[in-house]
């Protein structure tokens, strides 16, 4: 494996899965307004998340119950990244066309695999840049924590994410293998598009709601929802280890409990390359035949 | 050299898009693979490149199986597609390296080639700007150097003039010529029948996914005598007269 060949084809696969998303427009200008664009919305929504996890945090400081907030946010953000990375998968994986021009390339499957899967985790770190970053720092400043919460709060946003996608990427590449979605590509984004616009417009619901609930009713609600989070963490191994190792005051628990979160995740990623290896090109190819005919 | 053996493709069951294949482009050869839309042209080249896999047969690139050693065999060839519509988003000078980086080519190699190579094909201004703004010829040119780079063996061009303005196409003759004259193969498909007959030294003609005919211009005139022109040669040999 040549980690050169990787870096160079994540880039590019990075650049392109950008490609259907941004107007084909090289002006200047408009590259500043966009820059401008993305920032406010970037600031925007941080501060919503932000104000949000303050007040919840808050009042869960004050009965002694911070580390609910933990289990809450990783199931989340693990939420969140799996409903993103459906299409992030789909998007980058079969419906760019670069895997026609990459083909005849000296580049091994394993390579493209790796570096494919590479660009949707990095488009995965800029959304968690907004939904991550700012509750984990604000949960920090309010309970006090040391150096050890913040070092292993930052591993923590790289390692996680990994896995849910890892779960995805390996549902789409086993249903693509046999499903035949490329000529729909149209209806599949529409279906996609009609489906965010669904959920934000809930979220906004939502929250407009909450603002009607008092504090103690917040945090009542957020214990119940809590329920949820010991529920699932049976199934969703990693989580348990996560709340461990932001929670734990000692430096040997913490690299313990992070060990953990790398070990699956790393037995996770071999299984995706071996069902990739298997799978993706005849998914992959197959598309290309059924555009050609 | 490629050697194709006995190869086989279909799309659909029942229907061989290529049936029962065998070519030989030999090393010092300019080929020039001929046929009508669908006949097979591009499923045929797609197979060579290791972009699909045949259903029967193989196919070596210097003794090595694209299906073997895909690895390998790719090293030995350069590929220029159809469609130069790729990596849009990529600068010029961004999608040469990317290609130099893939190919392993050491930075001082790659700056020299790089600078040769889009000075010849006047490109050099244009490096600095996205793919996407290059006008069909433009991304021909930047596809076409990309392939030079590694300074493959075996070329292997899939309509390469189209696009091209009447310089760059009669530079693009010229270096496949001398490709050719250095011991090394080029084989390209193309629709403009003069193209084949002043440039090749063998050519093959493909129909319905068979090879109809291969050999010399001169071989294919003396076998279909009494027609004047090329196309009405080309369309003897494919039935369509």
């Amino acid at each position: 494996m040549n980690f050169k060949k990787i870096t160079s084809l994540t880039k590019v696969f990075l650049k392109n899965s950008f490609q259907n998303t941004q107007t084909a427009s090289n002006k200047k200008s408009s590259k500043v307004g966009n820059t401008i664009l993305y920032l406010f919305v970037f600031i925007y929504l941080g501060a919503i998340i932000g104000f949000f996890s303050y007040n919840i945090i808050s009042g869960l400081v004050q009965i002694h119950q911070e580390a609910v907030f933990l289990g809450l946010f990783f199931l989340i953000v693990a939420a969140f990244i799996a409903f993103q990375g459906i299409f992030s998968c789909i998007n980058v994986f079969y419906f760019s066309k670069d895997i026609e021009f990459v083909l005849p390339l000296p580049v091994s499957a394993k390579e493209i695999l790796i570096s494919k899967f590479n660009a949707i985790l990095i488009t995965e770190y800029m959304m968690e840049l907004i939904i991550g970053v700012v509750p984990l720092i604000i949960y920090g400043v309010l309970t006090s924590a040391g150096i050890l919460y913040y070092i292993t709060a930052a591993i923590f946003l790289l390692i996680f994410p990994i896995l849910p996608l890892l779960l995805v990427s390996i549902i789409v590449t086993i249903i693509m293998s046999f499903a035949k979605l490329t000529k729909k590509r149209d209806t599949f984004q529409l279906i996609a598009t009609i489906i965010v616009i669904v959920i934000a417009v809930a979220v906004s619901t939502a929250t407009s709601n909450t603002e009607e609930v008092t504090d103690e009713q917040m945090i009542q609600s957020i214990m119940q929802a809590n329920g949820m989070v010991t529920m699932v963490e049976d199934y969703f191994i990693t989580l348990r280890p996560a709340i461990n190792a932001l929670t734990s005051t000692s430096a040997v628990t913490a690299i313990i409990e992070t060990l953990k979160v790398v070990a699956v995740t790393a037995l996770s990623y071999i299984v995706f390359i071996l069902i990739g290896q298997k799978l993706y090109f005849k998914g992959a190819i197959g598309n290309l035949i059924r555009t050609e005919l | 050299m490629i050697q194709i053996n006995n190869i086989t493709k279909s799309y659909v069951k029942g229907k061989k898009s290529v049936d029962g294949l065998n070519m030989e482009i030999r090393d010092g050869e300019i080929f020039g693979f001929l046929g009508p839309n669908g006949a097979g042209k591009t499923t045929t080249i797609k197979m060579i490149t290791g972009i699909l896999n045949p259903d029967e047969g193989d196919i070596l690139i210097d003794n090595v199986s694209i299906q073997k050693s895909p690895l390998e065999a790719k090293k030995k060839f350069g590929f220029v597609p159809d469609s130069p519509d790729m990596f849009l988003r990529l600068k010029g000078i961004e999608y040469l390296n990317f290609l130099a980086d893939i190919y392993e080519i050491p930075s001082d190699v790659r700056k020299q080639r790089i600078e040769e190579l889009t000075k010849k094909f006047e490109i050099q201004d244009a490096l600095q700007s996205q793919i996407q703004t290059y006008s069909h010829g433009m991304r021909q040119k930047i596809v076409i150097v990309g392939v030079l780079l590694n300074n493959p063996k075996n070329w292997i061009l899939d309509e390469p003039m189209t696009g091209l303005d009447p310089k760059s196409s009669f530079d693009l003759k010229e270096m496949m010529r001398k490709h050719s004259k250095e011991g090394n193969t080029v084989f390209f498909s193309t629709h403009v029948l003069e193209v084949a007959e002043k440039l090749c030294d063998r050519i093959g003609i493909i129909n319905k996914g068979k090879l109809v005919f291969v050999g010399t211009y001169e071989e294919m005139k003396e076998k279909f005598k009494g027609k004047e022109t090329l196309e009405e040669l080309f369309l003897e040999i494919t039935d369509e007269l």
